[in-house]
């Protein structure tokens, strides 16, 4: 893949294919002519517990393997709820966690082969001067898209790793550096570069004392779709007492976005309702809504609000 | 409910069987001439003696008029019985079910004629440009490519599905037509075009300012004044001269998409100089009369017929681009082609693309409402005067506005028809209850009994028919009370929470179309040698159980076991044009047309006359009988 | 018939393992017979020798049968089904994985054809909408939905079905919000969903009858 450009691996599927067959193109995407079958990597779909190490998770595993394994859902439930509330039943059949947080972003200017945005080597932003209902409120620059995912904030959340193999071989990083913003390369989402594959994900066992949250808000209930706002949050607590949070969004900004003010204003305090406002106050402070998106601002704050007392409950 | 209505029948005096009128009066045949009159008897003739044909209502009334032909009468002209029937009334089995559960249902889009070639369209990026130089060279020479067209080649009458001038960002601009879809595609990206962008419009309010950009060189304006949604009443001017106060609303629905299920397709077939069209669609007659204008060709040698259909939602009623596009004219004696299909779902998504068409995609509508409605108040008493029908106001004195519609064109695809509430039905109810409501603020007055002291219950205002029945006062007042208004509702600005933050109450009313019976509503009933029988009718089964209906309609009427009966429908060369399946008019329209001819082929049956055709069995005659409401021809222009 | 598309037709990916990265063309004739019992192949197209597009002959098992399908490297297994073998009964609506008009059951496991490529369903038992009916009786489902008018125009028709009884093999006794989550994918215009339940009930309720 190193050697031809236009290689792409495939293991689900269900986002690349969409993305070829609507023929998104630009500099930053050539027209894939040679799809790499990365399904045959053995053990590239593990699922695997260990009370000592934690959990590793073969980028390969399906949505549904990690929502309805017995380890995730009892040891990591942010997880196994995000698992299950991405896409559809039959995409969570065929889509791999590795193809949950690398798929691309959904704006509709960027899936529009007419649209020459950023993303794909053009020189402008059409959500900024266009229809951006569902754009970034936080940390847009240049690019104003959603992450998309709902594992990616489960896993930052879980404070997971990512290994990836690149041409100089196998390194690990935490999932905060793994996914970047369009100021250090805006035609990509995640460290990953032509010919890189992630390989593993692996996480720590949780605090017996976590409490976990995921909740997502979507436009229509009982059919599937991507977030407005999702939010997983991992609170460590004794009773009313916080020890440590970890609250991530996503559907607010190009990366998943760590809530870092809001845990810091919860970390060590006595859960209150005037700390609960006062800490997603914190978080969305800096909050830049655009002309259609100011709506976003008061879903994710009441989203943080509810995570942290379902955590806690 | 059935019991009602026998008991107000046997009031009245009246015996109705199977929708026949007993011993009708004076006023009953009056109407029902009226009735026929008006729906095209009279048409004909002047068709036929080469006069004009009017073709609006009140230019119909008004020649009505001139003839001498008696006023309208209130009043049905024949009655379905209600109460449960031979067949009607009972359960029954969706005659469709069986075959699309197990997958064997053939629609449009599962045709795959032997050797069939796969269409492909160039779209323009830009909303408004000229085409400066196209070549399609490449594209010709790419491996596997039968046939390109472009603009040029398209049909004179036909430049709207492929053109020169692109008016929206995806019209239509050349074809390819090959041996896959992907080859299609591949020789799509060969063409080179050059296109001179011009300005464009996008918004209908924008289309009307002056010096507005045209939607296409040759229009004088973007504004249509549409006839057939316009009539003018009373004196408005006098009526706002007298008004203590106005209130102005102004409405706006966003971008709406009809998404079937089953894509936009066409498979075109020919054989020699006659052309099959497999399309999914409303209206087979419809789209058979514009293919064959464009195309030249008479309409004997254009069949349009679809298996089952996919829904329609008013989309697949009339002539699109792919139709000809399937049907090339450089393709004549080539072989079939497959339209690609269109009006893709885009419903699953959050983030859907609001100016992402590729052609019939999506659907803007370019009705522009003249929004004109207001309301007054003199001392004393409402003296509302809204330009819609229901409330129209009682006072016979009141003044009332002309209603206008406008069509306005701005750069964005063609608009169909839309369904139901999606349309301009929920327009019209958006700047009605609007303006209802907020006038009942300015006058403070209860919304619900506002309505009750200015809702018109007698006469239809748009044709001045009385209504037979309305209903609406007793909508209102049950609505009211099942809701608990009198307790819930508080005052204007003094809405109270009920159970929560945020709740308020408020009212308004919604005017559901259930078809009315409206011309052509044709079809030929057959009674077989076996007493079996079959009907042929060129109306469309888009998935609404029609055939079902039609079926237990003629079984009803003849007194055969439902199982008897077969529908030969969504085939323009195998019925009459029985007009579309939209407006919801799949069974009073058209099953009113088969409930005469049924009735029509039992008489002729009873009667012992010689039946056309007849064959012979030991057991039964045969009869054929058909029963026409209006096979008024259509001039093509007029779509 | 090429011998090395024979060849290559047991191999996982034969388009995909190049080194080179060179997708390998396979030209046939178009004359590809089943494997099977004879059954014959419908709407086999032949693609002429000059088109440059990658094909190559997989064996597809389809409702218990296997057929030997000539399909390009890009064909979706929906297509392979509906183009090839005449299997007409699943439906391409939105071709995107958004509408699940198209669901069949691989190897047990409802999935969107329209993505899924074809080449790389070799090996695997594929259920669809064609494979439920036995000697002429409806499947509990398929019975359910006619029962219960589960359907309109019933284009989404063999998508709910194929899901449902996906759902019924794994879990024949669902409740109503495991019914609803399994579904959820199923889009339906004609908006017959509350007598989808009441079909998938009456399947739950005559699964093992």
């Amino acid at each position: 893949m190193r050697a031809n450009p236009e290689a792409r691996p495939i293991a689900g599927g269900s986002d690349l294919l969409g993305w070829i067959k609507e023929d998104v193109q630009g500099t930053g995407e050539p027209r894939w002519n040679l799809l790499v079958d990365i399904r045959t990597i053995p053990g590239s779909d593990e699922i695997r517990f260990d009370e000592a190490d934690g959990l590793t998770l073969g980028p390969l595993a399906t949505l549904d393997a990690i929502e309805h394994s017995p380890e995730v859902q009892d040891r990591y439930p942010v997880l196994s709820r995000a698992a299950g509330a991405a896409a559809s039943p039959n995409i969570r059949h065929v889509g791999t966690i590795g193809g949950n947080i690398n798929q691309r972003p959904r704006c509709w200017y960027l899936r529009n082969t007419e649209f020459d945005c950023y993303k794909k080597g053009g020189n402008f932003c059409f959500a900024v001067t266009g229809k951006n209902e569902y754009h970034a409120i936080l940390n847009g620059e240049l690019c104003y898209i959603v992450h998309p995912s709902d594992a990616a904030p489960a896993l930052m959340a879980l404070h997971a790793d990512a290994t990836i193999r690149t041409a100089d071989g196998e390194q690990t990083m935490p999932f905060d550096e793994y996914f970047i913003g369009p100021r250090q390369d805006v035609l990509r989402e995640n460290v990953l570069q032509q010919g890189d594959l992630l390989t593993r994900i692996h996480m720590p066992t949780p605090s017996p004392n976590a409490g976990m949250s995921f909740i997502k808000a979507q436009r229509r209930g009982e059919t599937y779709d991507f977030a407005v706002v999702n939010v997983a949050t991992v609170i460590v607590h004794e009773g009313d007492q916080i020890e440590d949070a970890s609250i991530v969004l996503s559907g607010v900004a190009p990366t998943p976005f760590r809530a870092v003010a809001a845990e810091d204003a919860l970390r060590g305090q006595t859960v209150s309702d005037g700390l609960l406002q006062q800490a997603a106050g914190a978080a969305l402070l800096r909050a830049r809504p655009m002309t259609e998106n100011a709506y976003k601002v008061g879903i994710s704050k009441n989203l943080i609000v509810r995570s942290v007392r379902e955590a806690m409950a | 409910m059935a019991d009602n209505t026998r008991s107000v029948n046997a009031a009245a005096g009246r015996r109705y069987v199977y929708g026949e009128l007993i011993n009708p009066g004076a006023d009953e045949i009056a109407h029902e001439r009226y009735s026929r009159q008006r729906q095209g008897i009279t048409q004909i003739e002047r068709v036929l003696r080469g006069e004009e044909v009017p073709r609006n209502v009140a230019a119909m009334r008004a020649a009505l008029k001139a003839g001498g032909a008696p006023e309208p009468r209130r009043g049905p002209g024949f009655q379905l019985r209600v109460e449960p029937g031979f067949v009607v009334g009972h359960d029954t089995i969706d005659m469709r079910a069986r075959d699309k559960v197990t997958g064997r249902a053939i629609y449009s889009a599962d045709v795959y004629p032997p050797g069939v070639l796969y269409t492909k369209v160039l779209r323009s990026p830009f909303p408004h440009a000229k085409v400066t130089s196209i070549d399609v060279s490449r594209a010709e020479a790419h491996p596997g490519v039968h046939a390109v067209i472009t603009y040029e080649d398209a049909p004179r009458s036909s430049r709207l599905a492929l053109t020169g001038e692109p008016a929206f960002a995806g019209d239509p601009v050349a074809a390819v037509a090959a041996e896959s879809e992907g080859i299609a595609e591949e020789a799509v990206n060969l063409i080179e075009v050059q296109y001179q962008e011009l300005p464009f419009v996008l918004s209908p309010q924008d289309a009307l300012r002056p010096g507005a950009p045209l939607v296409r060189s040759g229009l004088e304006t973007n504004a249509a004044r549409d006839p057939q949604f316009t009539y003018e009443r009373g004196d408005a001017a006098q009526g706002f001269a007298e008004a203590d106060l106005t209130v102005e609303v102004s409405v706006e629905t966003s971008y709406e998409q009809h998404v079937a299920m089953e894509p936009h397709n066409a498979v075109a077939v020919w054989d020699d100089d006659y052309l099959t069209l497999y399309t999914s669609n409303q209206w087979p007659h419809g789209i058979a009369n514009s293919v064959s204008g464009e195309l030249e060709m008479p309409l004997s040698k254009v069949r349009v017929l679809a298996g089952d259909t996919g829904g329609g939602w008013g989309d697949k009623t009339g002539r699109h681009g792919y139709h000809i596009g399937a049907a090339g004219e450089k393709d004549r004696a080539a072989r079939a082609l497959r339209a690609e299909p269109q009006g893709h779902l885009r419903g699953g998504g959050a983030q859907l693309p609001a100016f992402r068409d590729g052609a019939a995609r999506a659907q803007e509508r370019r009705q522009h409402h003249g929004a004109r409605g207001h309301l007054v108040r003199p001392v004393g008493r409402l003296r509302p005067a809204l330009q819609q029908r229901r409330l129209g106001g009682g006072d016979p004195d009141v003044q009332e506005p002309e209603r206008e519609r406008e069509r306005v064109q701005c750069h964005h695809e063609h608009c169909g028809h839309l369904a139901a509430a999606g349309g301009r039905g929920a327009l019209r109810e958006l700047l009605t209850e609007n303006l209802a409501n907020r006038a009942a603020e300015a006058v403070n007055l209860d919304p619900v009994e506002f309505r009750l002291r200015n809702i018109e219950t007698e006469l239809d205002q748009v044709d001045d028919l009385p209504y037979s029945s309305n209903g609406l006062r007793e909508s209102i007042e049950h609505g009211a009370e099942l809701f608990d208004w009198a307790n819930r509702w508080q005052g204007w600005q003094r809405q109270r929470s009920l159970d929560g933050p945020q709740r308020g109450v408020g009212m308004m009313c919604f005017e559901c179309n259930k078809g009315s019976a409206s011309p052509p509503m044709t079809a030929i009933v057959q009674i077989q040698a076996d007493d079996s029988v079959v009907v042929n009718t060129g109306a469309a089964d888009i998935g609404g159980g029609q055939r079902t209906t039609w079926s237990m309609i003629v079984a009803e009427t003849l007194g055969v076991p439902l199982d008897r009966v077969r529908i030969e429908a969504m085939d323009s060369h195998a019925g009459p044009d029985a007009l579309g399946i939209f407006g919801s008019r799949g069974t009073k329209s058209v099953g009113t047309g088969m409930l005469h001819a049924a009735m029509d082929a039992r008489a002729k049956l009873l009667q012992g006359s010689p039946p056309r055709g007849r064959r012979t069995s030991r057991t039964s005659t045969s009869a054929r009988a058909s029963f026409t409401a209006s096979a008024t021809p259509r001039t093509k222009s007029s779509r | 018939m090429a011998p090395s598309s024979a060849s290559r037709a047991g191999s996982a990916s034969p388009l995909l393992d190049d080194d080179d990265g060179a997708a390998t063309v396979v030209t046939t004739d178009g004359s590809d017979t089943p494997v099977g019992e004879g059954d014959a192949v419908t709407g086999v197209i032949g693609v002429p020798d000059n088109v440059p597009l990658p094909e190559a002959v997989v064996t597809l098992n389809v409702n218990g049968r296997d057929y030997r399908v000539n399909v390009t490297a890009n064909m979706s297994l929906l297509e392979a089904l509906r183009q090839r073998l005449g299997l007409t009964g699943s439906k391409l609506g939105c071709d995107r994985s958004e509408c699940s008009a198209c669901t069949v059951i691989v190897d047990g496991v409802a999935m969107n054809s329209c993505s899924l490529l074809a080449i790389r369903e070799q090996g695997k038992q594929i259920v669809t909408i064609e494979g439920l009916e036995r000697d002429g009786v409806l499947s509990p489902v398929q019975e359910g939905f006619v029962q219960h008018m589960g359907l309109q125009c019933g284009f989404c028709t063999p998508g709910q079905i194929m899901q449902a009884t996906a759902l019924l093999q794994q879990n024949p006794a669902p409740d109503e919000a495991q019914v609803r989550r399994a579904m959820s994918g199923n889009l339906c215009k004609c908006s017959a969903y509350p007598n989808i339940l009441s079909a998938i009930r009456y399947a739950s309720e005559h699964w093992n009858a």
